[in-house]
């Protein structure tokens, strides 16, 4: 099929070079990292790949869902070569998804059209290339006014974000706006916006000196459409980790909540499920790593537990925070050490 | 022995077992590697299975071709220890169409990524093999010796065969770990299979030291 395909788009001449096909870039409702695609109507896909700033219109029989399609791995191919080859190996990307069950409907491609061909030169990439801007333009771009409506953009913005080193100033006006999109966003609906919530939490939280974590009590709030409390309790661990309290009970209200979600958790029938076993975990070692006074009595329900692995494993994770807090190079507060190591000789 | 060439036969795989595929044209040569994310079924070549693997990116319910298998038989704790790590990095699978390269690493096996200014852990990159070989960390199981001196060298042809996308993005390979033009010290996907090509109380006593030519298996 992909090379019916790619005999088809040989066939059709180059003639103007065009960028979005006219659709507008609000259109562009879904699609991840370099690609977007939007379905104008119930047998057309057009998908935009960032990397070539080219179009096409696929056709095919059948309806595709659009949350089916995966065009993230189709191959890019250099800019010197042509835009029908590229047509045509997207095609066979989209074909090799039918084959893998990730398009609903297993009605094979019945034609790949350019709905206006294009010249084969590319057109200037820099622009918009996220993943090549300076921390400063992705910065500025993600906490932009109107960031938020061109969410495909964003939700790539955010995750490449996870991966840029930002300047001091930078990350607090970007900390404190991640975290507002994620509590903004933690209602949606859309399936896309589940990884970027959950990216922006731990950008964002990681962006944080511990004066700063009151602020997160928000999202460890149950009950939104994107779970976020698991991601914030991890990171509330991990903040304290790296930046260890001076004192036991700096920060009361928050570990007062942490503590809330361990004790509920803490019970065999609860436990026996992963997912609560693992927010058990995280919540102890965030306590532990807080410093709070609650992780002793915490980790002595454990211990009444006596749930073997669970045990080992709460051993385990605490012993990891040992690790980790001795081979700083400045020694951990005294209290806060001494809170840490009674709670894993009552474990042990 | 615990780890097997479907070619041999069918074989009863279970819930965090891992599963291999070989790179195509090279008939033993293993480029790839990850956690059945299903319960207990027989499985033949070329079956497709679903994983919880870094395809990239860190992926649960993606499906793979099998050609090779292996196992601990892990006890019904470990299960549960194991199935408790998998969610606690919930928040880091992505779905296939995200695609996020960064997300991935090839030296070494895995990285934990931190925020420059207060060094706050965010998330951790693997390797396919280093997802595999850190889940089995996690029950206190270390399949494989990964000291730079204890492995192999890795040529940059080989680096080619294991991972075809890299002759596309050969000039991003630092990105990936993968600095100057080699030979690197990479822990290949084979190598779990060797690794797991023990009785389980060797493989439990002792991690394997991986050998030239076990990228084949």
């Amino acid at each position: 099929m992909a090379d019916k395909a790619e005999e088809q788009v040989s066939q059709l001449q180059p003639t103007q070079q065009r960028k979005h096909s006219g659709i507008n870039k609000a259109e562009w409702i879904d699609g991840y990292g370099p690609y977007r695609y939007c379905k104008p109507t119930s047998d057309q896909i057009i998908a935009y790949i960032a990397d070539m700033k080219i179009s096409g219109t696929f056709k095919k029989s059948g309806d595709i869902q659009s949350d089916d399609i995966d065009i993230s791995k189709a191959p890019l191919i250099y800019e010197e070569e042509r835009w029908r080859k590229y047509v045509a190996l997207l095609s066979k990307s989209i074909e090799e998804n039918i084959n893998r069950n990730r398009i609903r409907y297993e009605e094979t491609l019945l034609s790949v059209e350019v709905e206006e061909q294009v010249d084969a030169r590319p057109i200037e990439t820099t622009d918009d290339d996220v993943s090549q801007w300076t921390s400063d333009q992705l910065a500025s771009a993600i906490v932009h006014p109107e960031a938020e409506s061109d969410m495909p953009r964003l939700r790539e913005m955010i995750l490449i974000a996870e991966d840029t080193g930002f300047t001091v100033s930078q990350s607090e006006q970007l900390a404190r706006w991640l975290l507002s999109f994620a509590e903004r966003h933690r209602d949606s609906s859309d399936p896309q916006d589940e990884v970027a919530v959950w990216s922006a939490i731990r950008t964002g939280a990681s962006m944080l000196t511990p004066d700063d974590t009151d602020g997160l009590r928000p999202l460890l709030e149950p009950g939104h459409s994107i779970e976020t409390s698991l991601v914030m309790v991890k990171m509330l661990g991990r903040i304290f980790e790296a930046q260890p309290p001076a004192e036991v009970d700096e920060h009361q209200e928050l570990a007062g909540e942490v503590c809330q979600i361990a004790e509920n958790l803490l019970n065999r029938y609860a436990i026996t499920i992963s997912k609560s076993a693992a927010m058990a975990q995280l919540s102890i070692y965030a306590l532990a790593a807080m410093a709070s006074s609650k992780a002793q009595q915490i980790v002595e329900t454990v211990q009444q537990l006596g749930v073997t692995w669970f045990t080992q494993q709460t051993l385990r994770e605490l012993s990891g925070l040992r690790s980790i807090w001795s081979s700083r190079p400045v020694p951990v507060a005294d209290r806060p050490q001494k809170l840490l190591d009674r709670a894993i000789q009552i474990l042990e | 022995m615990p780890a097997i060439d479907l070619t041999q036969g069918p074989k009863t795989v279970s819930c965090y077992d891992v599963v291999g595929q070989r790179a195509e044209g090279q008939t033993r040569f293993v480029k790839h590697v990850g956690l059945l994310n299903e319960d207990n079924r027989l499985v033949e070549m070329d079956d497709e299975v679903s994983v919880l693997h870094m395809g990239p990116p860190l992926e649960r319910g993606g499906t793979i071709k099998v050609h090779v298998a292996g196992r601990v038989p892990l006890t019904n704790d470990e299960i549960k220890k194991f199935s408790t790590w998998v969610e606690k990095i919930a928040d880091e699978y992505k779905e296939l169409r995200v695609g996020k390269r960064a997300q991935y690493i090839i030296y070494p096996p895995w990285k934990d990524e931190y925020d420059s200014n207060t060094g706050v852990r965010r998330y951790r990159r693997y390797s396919c093999a280093g997802f595999v070989l850190d889940g089995h960390r996690q029950v206190d199981i270390e399949l494989l010796e990964i000291d730079a001196d204890a492995l192999p060298d890795v040529d940059k042809q080989t680096i080619m065969s294991a991972y075809p996308d890299a002759r596309r993005y050969a000039s991003q390979l630092p990105k990936y770990g993968l600095e100057g033009n080699g030979p690197w010290k990479v822990v290949l996907a084979g190598y779990v299979l060797h690794a797991l090509n023990r009785p389980t109380d060797q493989i439990r006593r002792k991690p394997y030291q991986a050998k030239y030519g076990n990228e084949q298996f």
